[in-house]
């Protein structure tokens, strides 16, 4: 294994999208990338989830606000899923958030968050608060779970490099459907500033649930 | 190895395997959206990885789409099967929407033959040029009274009507918002007027409100009367009372809804006496009345107006004369023949009732489109080829037409369908969906052996 080749398991990584004006999606991305739209003016904001048992920073939870943006699609490689640009990390953990920021590039907030999932039938709730405060409360539904292997484009940037990482998510059970049964509620806060909230549905159009995962993340690509 | 997987280049890049851990194939691991974006800088940088995937995706079911038929689109047809070259027989048709019979209708044919003679095939110019005929004429006088508005503006397809219109009509700075399951024309539009474009959850007025009352300026909203992938219609009461109090205007594609719903066959707006109340009223040639364009129906005032700034219209050739002559013949006998949409609704009732009964999954359609709801996006097409097998025709519809795990396929009813086809078409496709564990178990067996 690569030294520079992250390992992350988790027991839940939940994953919803929501429609985000694509004015507002542009002031969430770095000049040099574009937001992929889903239809005309409306592009993608991911909230996603984790609950990490092991791993290269130990356990931790972690919360990650990303907007879609175009893949990197070339003849001879693997097709992605998707990718996109995560604007907003929080993490439970100072090891989980100071390895997110050295080693990933990830902008991250600089305070602990708590997170706290509730299992439902079927469905997965999630409230996530920084020192009692709210910041978000995510429902996510399940639909049928089978084993399956993602691959995603991450890009990230620092003061004077843009980054891209393949990020391998792997899972004994996902469930993915556009059903739209969860739910969002955003709250004001230092971790959402940048989303306006009064514009952002309240019903993810695409769910995504992976239990026993692992997410792989491959050495940076300086682009 | 994750990390082998990873680093191992082109061949079999497959990440997807099923419960028992085999690959899928390619075809069933990726769909047209991914393929929208790409590197590099040449345009056709692109082609290379979409033709990969389409070596595997076509043979996979994607040669499904667009199969050619040997004859007219009536109940049954004949299907070239472009995978194995063999002629499908005397297939059960409930693809074509080709909603009353009115395509093939002997009276419509000679009427047809007969502008052919005068006029010659095409238009040969732009409706605001050369391309205007006496027949043109005739046929939006003929469809004006028909819809009780003042005038109607023809167009040469259905699509650029709705492209046509809105774009016409709309600008930057203003707002359209569209119900989230609008027609690809209607969404077209949007992109081509440059207003902003928003979108309210599919029949969810509430969320139309939130929309519209943020915004001052010019507002229109886009409904259809019955949507096309799950034949529901628009709540158009509570759409229009939105609308009123945010003093929007709206424009009804009623493609799948005139000639068929209200009194008249004027549409949903008829159905629901808020004809009035709708400001722009698009339709189309191609489905009930079985020919080819769109209108738009509305005050002379609109129709003045759009004659000049529906760019689609303007820069197209005019509709050819000789489908022009057969959709207008189309729309007499509709006319004299109410029995054609009585006999519609009927068969419509009792398909419905039978597909329900048989514990097929058809949603909340209340029309003659009938979506088969499928859900298993990696078996629709194996179950396409079935169908095909078995003696029917109907046509896969897969993400991104619409969401995840709700594959479907389509199924169009006409007035042309005897009973006798009615009942053997719902019995095959039940019997098939059983295999599939889709639908229950049924008694009796598949009696055609078609296909």
């Amino acid at each position: 294994m690569s030294e520079s080749t992250g390992h992350y398991y988790f027991k839940e990584g939940l994953s919803c999208l929501f429609e985000i004006a694509t004015e507002n999606a542009r002031q969430l991305l770095p000049g040099a990338l574009q937001p992929l739209e889903r239809r005309p003016e409306s592009s993608v904001l991911s909230v996603s989830v984790f609950d990490f048992f092991k791993g290269d920073a130990g356990p931790y939870q972690e919360l990650v606000l990303s907007v879609l943006v175009p893949p990197l699609v070339t003849l001879g490689e693997r097709l992605p899923k998707a990718a996109l640009y995560p604007f907003m990390v929080a993490t439970s953990t100072k090891l989980g958030r100071l390895q997110g920021i050295d080693r990933w590039k990830l902008p991250h907030l600089m305070k602990d968050i708590d997170v706290a999932f509730t299992e439902g039938e079927k469905k997965m709730h999630v409230r996530v608060e920084e020192g009692g405060e709210p910041i978000l409360e995510l429902t996510t539904t399940g639909h049928t779970f089978d084993p399956t292997e993602l691959l995603f484009h991450s890009f990230m940037s620092d003061d004077c490099k843009n980054f891209k990482a393949d990020i391998t998510m792997k899972g004994a059970s996902y469930s993915e459907h556009e059903f739209e049964q969860g739910s969002l509620v955003l709250f004001g806060h230092e971790m959402t500033s940048g989303i306006m909230l009064d514009d952002l549905p309240d019903r993810p159009f695409r769910e995504q649930w992976m239990r026993n995962g692992v997410e792989i993340f491959s050495p940076l690509e300086v682009l | 190895m994750v990390e082998d997987k990873h680093t191992s280049g082109k061949a079999g890049r497959g990440m997807f395997a099923d419960k028992a851990g085999k690959p899928l194939p390619l075809a069933m691991q990726y769909d047209y959206t991914n393929f929208y974006f790409g590197s590099g800088n040449d345009p056709f940088d692109m082609l290379g990885p979409f033709d990969e995937w389409w070596k595997d995706a076509e043979p996979a079911g994607y040669y499904l789409y667009g199969l050619p038929m040997q004859g007219e689109p009536g109940t049954r047809v004949d299907i070239r099967n472009t995978k194995t070259g063999k002629i499908h027989k005397n297939l059960l048709n409930f693809a074509s929407y080709n909603y009353l019979g009115l395509s093939y209708r002997p009276e419509v044919k000679e009427a047809v033959v007969k502008a052919v003679e005068i006029y010659g095939n095409g238009a040969s110019g732009s409706p605001i040029l050369s391309g205007s005929m006496e027949v043109h004429v005739e046929l939006s006088e003929q469809l004006a009274r028909f819809k009780n508005k003042e005038a109607v503006l023809l167009f040469p397809t259905g699509y650029s009507v709705n492209v046509g219109v809105i774009a016409g009509l709309m600008r930057s700075g203003d707002l359209i918002v569209a119900d989230q399951y609008a027609h690809a024309s209607l969404v077209d539009g949007m992109i081509l007027s440059k207003a902003t474009s928003r979108f309210f959850r599919h029949n969810k007025v509430e969320d139309l409100e939130r929309k519209l009352k943020k915004f001052t300026g010019k507002k229109l909203v886009l409904v259809e009367g019955v949507y096309s992938m799950d034949g529901d219609v628009a709540v158009l009461p509570d759409i229009v009372d939105v609308c009123k109090r945010y003093g929007a205007r709206i424009l009804i594609d009623e493609a799948h809804s005139t000639f068929i719903y209200g009194q008249n066959g004027r549409g949903v707006a008829e159905h629901f006496g808020l004809e009035d109340e709708i400001d722009l009223h698009v339709g189309t040639f191609s489905k009930s009345l079985g020919g080819q364009g769109g209108f738009l129906a509305g005050s002379q005032q609109l129709i003045n107006y759009l004659r000049g700034f529906s760019r689609s219209r303007f820069f197209s050739c005019g509709l050819s004369p000789v489908v022009t002559a057969g959709i207008l013949k189309a729309l007499e006998i509709f006319e004299e023949e109410p029995q054609l949409r009585e006999g519609l609704w009927s068969n419509v009732i009792y398909m419905q009732k039978l597909l329900r009964e048989a514990g097929v999954p058809i949603g909340q359609s209340e029309s003659q489109v009938i979506p088969i709801l499928i859900q298993d996006d990696a078996r629709i097409f194996e179950i396409g080829e079935e169908l095909l097998r078995q003696g029917i025709y109907l046509n896969p519809v897969q993400y991104p037409a619409v969401p995840k795990h709700k594959s479907r396929f389509r199924m169009s009813i006409s007035s042309t369908h005897s009973r006798q086809e009615l009942s053997e078409g719902a019995k095959i496709i039940s019997k098939v969906l059983e295999r599939y564990g889709i639908c229950p178990s049924q008694p009796d067996t598949i009696t055609s052996k078609r296909g």
